[in-house]
């Protein structure tokens, strides 16, 4: 028993305290705007960036591996002209990977930030 | 048949002259049309931000797909082949990222400028004069290729060729810009860009099909018929194949690469168009219209490179234009004879009114908003003020682009619009990524990267061989080239990147978290939903 003499002993455990601050390696579970702002960093954002990536590689390749770029595949198509056709193509699919991933995922989420948001009028 | 021979058989036609003239009275039908909807601030700049999104997005398509996408790269493939590919690759390629990184967030910001996304966090006036600025230069830049490039459209429009005609295509087409653009703001330039769209992309689809019937419906056909006819055979399909692949030279194309890609996310008017819709839902939708119309028409614009070295042959383009800018407009004349050159000629003159109004009321937008809204009256503009103001501005740097584009006219219209594409994308891209997505972002570090990003791109364009040097410079005589490429991108722009970051570290202002946590909530909870 701690005696009231001595007001700097903390009790042993906070365990049940409203006071009590959470244990060590559990942090709180993250806030809706966290989530958010972690899909959109950890999917969207590198998703972008393998795009820019993938095009500047074809850029490069095309200055420096003409030899490479000029193998053909089928009748006159050669390797340079598919990659060119192929970024075209992931453009549009990246496109509409991005556009399910948004309706499914970062809509609902912003649609609830929202709502928890809207009473205190925070956005405004 | 060279260019002057083209005009005689036109000047024969006769019937070239009335399909113009009636379609400048509709452009013009137009303008007083969207008149009586640009009568505040906030509808004459962004619409009122109601646009549907699909609209907004084929608007958005006419507003970047400009004349150098529908007649240089055509031209540019059936003279080097496949050195003209990555120009169509880029256009297409820039949607997705515009999609992924900044259409919802910039639209959140609720911005009418990227001036106003960045004063949200940063102090107002510094950034406001910063990106009133950049978006100045890039704007007049842009205008001025815009229209030299018109110039060449002058002899199968009017008939006559020569360069007092293009002079006064040139100065006709800005007039036009200035009259439409100053009565109806973005109502009007929407208008005429949806116009744009269809006509483009219905005339060069049909244009594609008749290259394609011609090859029996076999692009491989096509491809071999265009190698055998270029005279360097299967090279032509190839890297290199007009091209010396000096080490230089291959840093200036990735360069070019690199600046068409990160530069049109940042250009002003195609930003201006994420706040022009009523959501950031919207904005997504209206940015996927604009990515599959941009593919088909690259698609298709290559199909009508390959098919005018296929049908016309090398000598034939040479004749017409040394930069094959002609290639296009021959193409139709051969396929389709007269009637489909003039659609053809129509077209590629809408294609430049189209763009030209949307870089001017960008332009316009930025002068009313940023400099005179936020810098000189320091947010306290009346809105009747604001839009006075805005008018003005699109007659002042309307008369501004038509004369520097007379006093330009050796000016590589490719390179101009590419310093346009590299300013874009050292000056504003870098400040509005930091401003978007990174908290220790500084008003320091943001001037520091506008300018600097600003400042080194247009001082190495003009130490640039393009400028001085050499028999095809801007300044022949001169020689003050100690830059040796063409386009800077690749050192100004990551020059822009290490900039902000310095300024940010460096700077004796600490980075504002109170305001950048309210713009982040606002950009990833769409505020814009609910507050428009």
């Amino acid at each position: 028993m701690t005696s009231p003499f001595e007001p700097f002993e903390r009790p042993r455990s906070y365990v049940g305290s409203p006071y009590a601050p959470p244990p060590y390696g559990e942090p709180d579970p993250p806030t809706e705007v966290e989530r958010l702002r972690a899909e959109r960093r950890s999917r969207v954002l590198p998703v972008a960036a393998a795009v820019v990536g993938f095009y500047l590689l074809n850029a490069l390749l095309a200055n420096v591996a003409g030899g490479l770029m000029a193998v053909r595949l089928v009748g006159h198509l050669n390797l340079g002209l598919a990659l060119a056709l192929l970024q075209g193509a992931t453009t549009l699919l990246v496109c509409r990977w991005y556009a399910r991933y948004a309706r499914t995922t970062l809509d609902p989420l912003a649609e609830s930030v929202r709502a928890g948001l809207e009473p205190r009028g925070r956005l405004r | 048949m060279s260019a002057s021979q083209l005009s005689a058989q036109i000047a024969h036609n006769g019937t070239t002259l009335i399909v113009f003239a009636v379609f400048v009275v509709c452009v013009i039908l137009i303008a007083l049309w969207g008149a009586a909807d640009s009568d505040t601030p906030r509808r004459f700049f962004v619409s009122g931000r109601e646009l549907p999104s699909a609209r907004n997005g084929i608007a958005l398509f006419g507003d970047f797909i400009s004349a150098a996408t529908l007649l240089g790269t055509p031209g540019l493939i059936a003279l080097a082949g496949f050195d003209g590919i990555p120009y169509l690759v880029g256009p297409v390629v820039v949607w997705a990222v515009i999609l992924l990184v900044i259409a919802e967030p910039f639209h959140n910001t609720g911005s009418y400028t990227v001036g106003d996304a960045l004063a949200r966090r940063l102090r107002p006036r510094p950034v406001h004069l910063a990106m009133g600025l950049a978006t100045l230069v890039i704007s007049l830049f842009y205008l001025t290729a815009q229209l030299v490039g018109a110039g060449a459209l002058a002899a199968p429009l009017l008939g006559i060729s020569g360069e007092a005609a293009q002079n006064y295509l040139m100065v006709f087409l800005g007039v036009l810009m200035i009259i439409y653009v100053a009565i109806s703001g973005m109502h009007g330039a929407t208008l005429v860009q949806l116009l744009k769209a269809a006509v483009l992309l219905a005339a060069s689809i049909f244009l594609a099909a008749l290259v394609l019937a011609k090859f029996n419906w076999n692009p491989s056909d096509l491809l071999g018929t265009a190698a055998r006819r270029s005279g360097v055979g299967e090279d032509f399909l190839a890297p290199g194949a007009r091209a010396q692949g000096t080490g230089t030279e291959a840093l200036d194309r990735v360069s070019l690469q690199l600046g068409a890609l990160i530069g049109a996310a940042g250009l002003p008017h195609i930003l201006m168009r994420m706040s022009v819709v009523r959501s950031a839902r919207a904005a997504r939708r209206s940015v996927q219209w604009t990515a599959v119309l941009t593919c088909v028409f690259c698609a298709t614009a290559g199909i009508l490179g390959f098919g005018a070295a296929a049908v016309l042959g090398p000598e034939t383009i040479v004749a017409g234009s040394p930069s094959g800018n002609t290639a296009t407009l021959l193409l139709a004349h051969s396929l389709g004879g007269s009637w489909m050159l003039t659609v053809m000629a129509c077209v590629a003159f809408a294609t430049i009114l189209a763009v030209v109004a949307g870089i001017a009321l960008a332009a316009a937008t930025s002068v009313a908003h940023d400099l005179y809204g936020a810098v000189l009256k320091r947010g306290r503009a009346t809105e009747e003020k604001e839009l006075m103001v805005a008018r003005w501005a699109v007659v002042l740097i309307g008369c501004a682009a038509v004369g520097l584009s007379l006093l330009a006219e050796r000016l590589n219209v490719s390179f101009a619009a590419g310093l346009a594409f590299c300013v874009a994308a050292s000056a504003i891209l870098p400040a509005l990524l930091y401003g978007l997505y990174w908290r220790g972002f500084t008003t320091t570090g943001a001037l520091w990267s506008i300018y600097g990003g600003l400042v080194s791109s247009v001082v190495l364009a003009v130490l640039s061989p393009a400028v001085s040097g050499g028999p095809t410079a801007l300044f022949p005589d001169m020689d003050f080239n100690l830059f040796p490429l063409q386009y800077p991108t690749i050192v100004s722009a990551p020059l822009g990147f290490f900039l902000g970051w310095l300024g940010s570290v460096l700077g004796r202002d600490r980075p504002d978290q109170a305001t950048y946590s309210a713009l982040e909530l606002r950009t990833l909870a769409n505020a814009e939903e609910t507050s428009a």
